[in-house]
């Protein structure tokens, strides 16, 4: 199973009506999200990811702008997260507050809500996408700070 | 002394060609091409400070997901092996302590806390590094594993994780043929 059926649902990339990123659709600090990762990205046992979790997969990298699919957990179920993107799963969480600040505001969570059960609670981390200008250290050691605030969820 | 490392790598024997000074010297690591590819180098670790629980991971698990990762990447496989094999002869006790496979490249991750160090592999020959202090924030990162210098860099930022009694005789004296002066600096880590 690879990383596309991780990624933003297409459904997202087909719906034009999706709003552009604006404050209005910031996730609050105080919110926890969930992302699920295949046995190969986080393995059983870890209690927390690699920074490997934080990279955009191609898939990903076509949003505009590009963003790594993550789920609110108090508007979706695990089970509703899987039950979207047709896996098993399992997922690794992080308070959004907390990404921000150890990625010193360069990454933000946004609601982009899907259809389906739970589907309101999709969101999408954005800020993780490299510029080619920038040094890759800077954002390998950013997706290092968001996976040392991670945890295996629930 | 300038001095330069290079990797030769066939199917079956990946050597390692110390040169220093007009001398050379060479150490043969056999790879098993009978062994499922990946599987062998591999292990947990038992070191009980890594940041990255190990404890719940079951050598099933553990195997089962060195499995998967050669079935989706033979040659990534491959060099992840010949990556951990070649550590594991110069540096004792250079055990990966985890790995993942993400969308495009294999990551090898040692981490003991405070400090962190991997490698990310992509498949080609070039393989990157990425050091960081949690503490200070200080960051290294090099590319291309073939290269002597950045060789000698990620070998000295990933010495310096590890507990330096557990350094063998031979991989010190390893060091001084490759790196002379800057050995003592090395052992004092």
């Amino acid at each position: 199973m690879d990383l596309k059926e991780n990624s933003a649902p297409s459904r997202l990339a087909e719906n034009k009506e999706v709003d552009p990123p604006s404050p209005t659709n910031r996730v609050d600090d105080q919110v926890l999200v969930f992302r699920l990762a295949n046995r190969k990205m986080f393995p059983p046992g870890n209690e927390r990811p690699d920074r490997a979790v934080f990279s955009l997969s191609s898939e990903d990298k076509k949003q505009t702008p590009p963003t790594l699919s993550v789920w609110d957990a108090a508007q979706t179920t695990l089970a509703e997260a899987q039950a979207h993107h047709d896996t098993t799963h399992s997922a690794f969480a992080f308070n959004v507050g907390e990404a921000r600040r150890v990625s010193e505001d360069r990454v933000d969570v946004l609601r982009e809500p899907v259809g389906g059960p739970g589907g309101d609670g999709h969101c999408g981390v954005t800020g993780l996408n490299r510029p080619p200008s920038a040094p890759k250290s800077i954002y390998r050691a950013m997706k290092l700070h968001l996976a040392d605030i991670s945890f295996r969820y629930p | 002394m300038d001095a330069n490392i290079g990797t030769i790598v066939t199917v079956a024997v990946a050597t390692v060609l110390i040169v220093s000074g007009g001398t050379s010297e060479a150490n043969t690591l056999k790879i098993d091409s009978d062994r499922v590819p990946g599987l062998g180098s591999f292990s947990q670790a038992d070191r009980s400070s890594t940041a990255l629980p190990m404890a719940n991971r079951s050598s099933k698990d553990w195997a089962k997901f060195l499995v998967e990762i050669c079935e989706s990447s033979l040659s990534k496989g491959r060099m992840a092996e010949w990556v951990v094999k070649d550590l594991q002869e110069l540096v004792a006790g250079a055990r990966v302590h985890s790995a993942s496979f993400g969308d495009e490249n294999v990551l090898l991750t040692w981490d003991f806390g405070r400090y962190h160090f991997d490698f990310e592999i992509d498949g080609s020959k070039d393989i990157e590094w990425f050091y960081f202090d949690r503490e200070t924030g200080e960051s290294d990162e090099g590319r291309t594993w073939y290269s002597g210098s950045v060789y000698r860099r990620q070998l000295v930022r990933l010495q310096a994780l590890l507990d330096a009694p557990a350094i063998h005789s031979g991989v010190v004296e390893s060091f001084s043929i490759a790196f002379g002066r800057e050995t003592p600096s090395l052992m004092s880590l």
